[in-house]
């Protein structure tokens, strides 16, 4: 099926004039030969340029492309040092079979296509002395390696590009049919000769090999079958594995089409119309955050914190990114998703999805919606997380983990909804009780696991624990609000090394009935001090604890280790405490500020206005 | 049409592009069926033939890592380990291997029984015994749904069960409202041709009773569409002439 959906995007791009021509691949050629109509040596110049991020690399040009093992293969026009001139390190006697066979090959291809500065090509080749040639025209760079691809100009021309190039390379690649596996193709049905190996690698997966790796292919007896060999135990004809390779690779090297994250590459695509860039918004969501806020404060005055998330909202926002001036997005058409991991040379397919672009616009916008969350500061209003924030949130450090399948659990529920896995609600609980401290980003995904499991943990739909709830039905939400406001007492009357919440995080976010009365207890010697230093504070302090103290009758206090979803409701009542009383600070002072700024103005004698008259 | 209901807790219908980090079809594969029907009852005498396939449940994918080995066990290898006095030691011919399953699965095989030419019972014989057998729990081996690892438990099919939505499920709307999925090329079964010098040695059944042969297996692949919610129709004319069904 992802094969089939594969071959025919590679139909639609080729269709559409897009597709690469027949067994020709992106590739890194750095140096470039220029050659006269006579056959007589031009130049040869360096393609290497800075790039923008200052790192030297050579121009990259469609050209083409094989896939070789011991056996000598040369590419038509466009090959390396080894192949073109015989140049290298290595053996000089297969140095030399090399260089014959390239040149036999640009014989051929003079012959065939009958154009004459193919024909100077070969001309120039075949008088060549390659070690004068290296020491007049390449020792003097130090860039240069054995390595190198060279192509070839004649008269400005690269070959390569020639479409009678183009159509010899296709002949010579198309294999013959004599000796081929005549067997049924898994992909279209027809019954035809099969490939022997997949004759495009596919790049671009993260972590795996650099000269790409194969879709289809059995190296070792328990993965063939029926006495079937290699790739023979999937058969699929050479020009259906040319194509699905090739659409992968297009779709791999395009950053809109593409995502690499958590050690998961994923690969886009629909079957018709423009593709939306799932990939970055999933990556990095701040284009629909500014989107969101944007149209938040064009259709209110109220601040956005006021606001609740409205996946309407969401996809509005998504639609005005997917579809820019000139891209015709298509609701109806089907969307395809690939997650894919490396495994040696082969790839492993993690996860497949095919649903259509107007669903996953939905599913994406209740994704976004979800992370909604109560701001810590001003620069939480609004914003929303990419990937790798929510997975790094439940791990010390997420790049020496292995983050694979929780990345495409997220990915999963982000594109096609579902449950989130009960094992982010056990990482997300030991990274409060690690850390001591509840961040917004964990906050955000706890609340998304719990609501997407909302049938199985008796969730109530109508409260979506975004911000702080006083009268959400749970004992152990109420535990986590009355660590912060026990927290915030301790900060009012002293600035203490470790807090109340460094000592006792872990020991109230799992067994608060332990700890519960010891913490009370203490904090009556806070209370006691504030309220002879600050009476204010003290009864404002003394309501808050009294607020919370009511939701908490002793039956409901459980007097065993709180469970998983207890756990995490924990820590988002201790999370929207601590958020309602950060805003209530922000607001004071807000409100102390706008004081003075008032006082400043209406009084032009204090050292302010005499400034501002300055 | 003789039903089974089977089910198990995984299953991984390996699809043979997938074959090494193995993804499952979403699907029963009638081969799959067939397999589970042969560990229940079989004799020369007839073929089994899976009309139809109903799932159950929803398909839930699940991702595992699983420790397998490199190389097939055969009685060569088995033959040289003795004479060796060794044996198989699977440490040094591990491999880590990723694969896409399928969690919490039912269905309801739906299947004939078919005589082969030399057969000289009644049908009724046969359909009786594996009615039989399969209320009784008897099996011949212990069934699996795709891989060994997963085993399966069957039954005689109750009433309320009845196909969910895949076609919903996994296709949307569209497909819903069309009524139809194409779940894309699936593989049948494997069609074996004897041939002198091929590629497999297997046991081939006929008049003149069960005889050892060399011959070759094509995999044959059909257009699966799920019907009706989530109902496999496996196409009649792929039993027809050559054969196929398996060995």
């Amino acid at each position: 099926m992802i094969l089939k959906e594969l071959v025919a995007y590679a139909d639609r791009l080729e269709r559409e004039g897009k597709a690469l021509p027949f067994m020709y691949a992106p590739q890194s050629i750095k140096w470039l030969v220029d050659i006269r109509q006579d056959g007589t040596f031009r130049s040869v110049t360096s393609t290497y340029a800075e790039s923008n991020s200052k790192k030297k690399t050579a121009k990259v040009f469609n050209a083409p492309n094989v896939v070789r093992g011991v056996d000598i293969k040369p590419k038509i026009l466009a090959d390396k040092a080894e192949f073109v001139f015989g140049l290298g390190d290595g053996n000089q006697e297969r140095l030399a079979r090399q260089r014959e066979a390239f040149l036999q090959l640009v014989r051929d291809c003079a012959a065939q296509t009958g154009r004459d500065d193919v024909r100077a090509v070969a001309t120039w080749l075949s008088g060549l002395d390659p070690q004068a040639f290296h020491a007049e025209h390449l020792a003097k760079y130090d860039d240069y390696t054995s390595a190198d691809q060279f192509a070839f100009m004649v008269d400005g021309n690269v070959l390569i590009h020639l479409p009678e190039v183009q159509a010899f390379w296709a002949k010579v690649c198309t294999p013959t049919e004599e000796d081929a596996f005549v067997a049924q193709s898994l992909i279209s049905g027809d019954t035809g000769p099969t490939m022997s190996i997949e004759p495009v690698k596919i790049k671009g997966i993260f972590g795996g090999q650099t000269a790409g790796m194969n879709y289809i292919s059995a190296n070792a007896s328990a993965f063939e079958s029926y006495g079937l060999r290699s790739s023979a135990i999937a058969p699929v004809t050479f020009d259906e594995a040319r194509k699905y390779a090739t659409a992968m690779n297009t779709l791999l090297a395009d950053w809109n089409t593409s995502l690499s994250v958590g050690g998961v590459t994923y690969a886009f695509w629909t079957s018709e119309g423009g593709i939306p860039p799932v990939g970055p918004v999933l990556r990095d969501p701040e284009a629909v955050e500014q989107t969101v806020k944007r149209g938040r404060l064009a259709s209110i005055t109220a601040p956005p914190k006021a606001v609740q998330a409205d996946p309407a909202e969401f996809r509005d926002a998504l639609q005005s990114i997917f579809e820019p001036p000139g891209v015709k997005i298509s609701n109806e058409a089907a969307f395809f998703s690939l997650g894919m991991t490396p495994s040696g040379s082969r790839i492993a397919v993690r996860t497949h999805l095919k649903s259509t672009v107007g669903a996953t616009t939905q599913r994406l916008a209740q994704y976004f919606a979800r992370q909604d969350m109560a701001p810590m500061t001003e620069e939480h209003v609004g914003k929303l997380y990419g990937l790798y924030v929510l997975i790094g949130a439940m791990y010390r450090d997420p790049k020496k983990e292995k983050t694979e399948a929780d990345t495409d659990a997220l990915v999963r529920f982000a594109l096609a909804g579902g449950p989130l896995p009960h094992s982010f609600l056990q990482r997300l609980a030991a990274r409060n009780r690690a850390e001591k401290a509840v961040t917004r980003p964990r906050a955000a995904l706890t609340k998304m696991v719990l609501l997407s499991r909302a049938k199985e943990f008796q969730m109530d739909e109508h409260k979506d624990l975004t911000h702080l709830d006083d009268s959400y039905p749970s004992a152990a939400y109420h535990l986590g609000r009355l660590l912060a406001v026990l927290d915030d007492i301790q900060h009012a009357v002293m600035r203490a090394n470790t807090t109340l919440v460094d000592r006792f995080y872990g020991s109230m976010s799992t067994t608060p009935y332990a700890v519960m009365g010891r913490l009370i207890q203490g904090s009556q010697a806070h209370l006691q001090k504030l309220r002879k230093e600050n009476k204010f504070r003290h009864d404002e302090k003394q309501d808050l604890l009294q607020s919370v103290m009511v939701k908490l009758q002793p039956r409901d206090v459980p007097q065993r280790p709180l469970t998983i979803k207890e756990q995490a409701l924990f820590s988002l009542g201790f999370y929207h405490q601590k958020a309602a009383l950060a805003e209530q600070m922000r607001e004071r002072q807000k409100a102390a500020h706008d004081r003075k700024l008032q006082q400043a103005s209406s009084d032009p004698t204090t050292p302010e206005g005499d400034k501002d008259h300055d | 049409m003789l039903k089974l209901k089977v089910w198990s807790d995984f299953a991984c219908f390996t699809r043979p592009e997938n074959k090494v980090e193995r993804v499952s079809y979403d699907v029963m594969t009638p081969s799959a069926a067939r397999g589970v029907l042969e560990a229940i009852f079989w004799k020369p005498e007839f073929q089994w033939q899976v009309r139809e396939i109903h799932v159950l449940k929803e398909v839930r994918r699940h991702s595992i890592l699983r420790n397998e080995v490199n190389t097939l066990a055969s009685a060569k290898a088995a033959q040289k380990w003795a004479k060796d006095g060794g044996g198989f030691d699977a440490e040094d011919d591990r491999a880590q291997r990723n694969a896409l399953i399928l969690r919490d699965v039912a269905y309801v095989i739906c299947a004939d029984i078919v005589l082969r030419p030399h057969t000289t019972d009644p049908l009724a014989k046969y359909t009786e015994m594996f009615q039989r057998r399969v209320e009784k729990g008897q099996a011949f081996h212990q069934p699996y749904l795709g891989t060994r690892e997963f085993t399966a438990f069957f039954s005689p099919p109750e009433a309320t069960d009845t196909p969910a939505n895949v076609v919903r499920q996994l296709g949307g709307e569209y497909a819903e409202r069309a009524g139809e999925l194409d779940l894309g090329p699936m593989l049948f079964d494997l069609r074996f041709e004897e041939v002198r010098k091929g590629r497999v040695k297997y046991r081939a059944h006929g008049e003149g009773g069960p005889r050892w042969v060399q011959g070759n297996a094509q995999p044959v692949f059909f257009d699966a569409k799920l019907r009706h919610g989530g109902v496999l129709h496996v196409p009649a004319e792929l039993y027809a002439p050559t054969g196929g069904g398996g060995a």
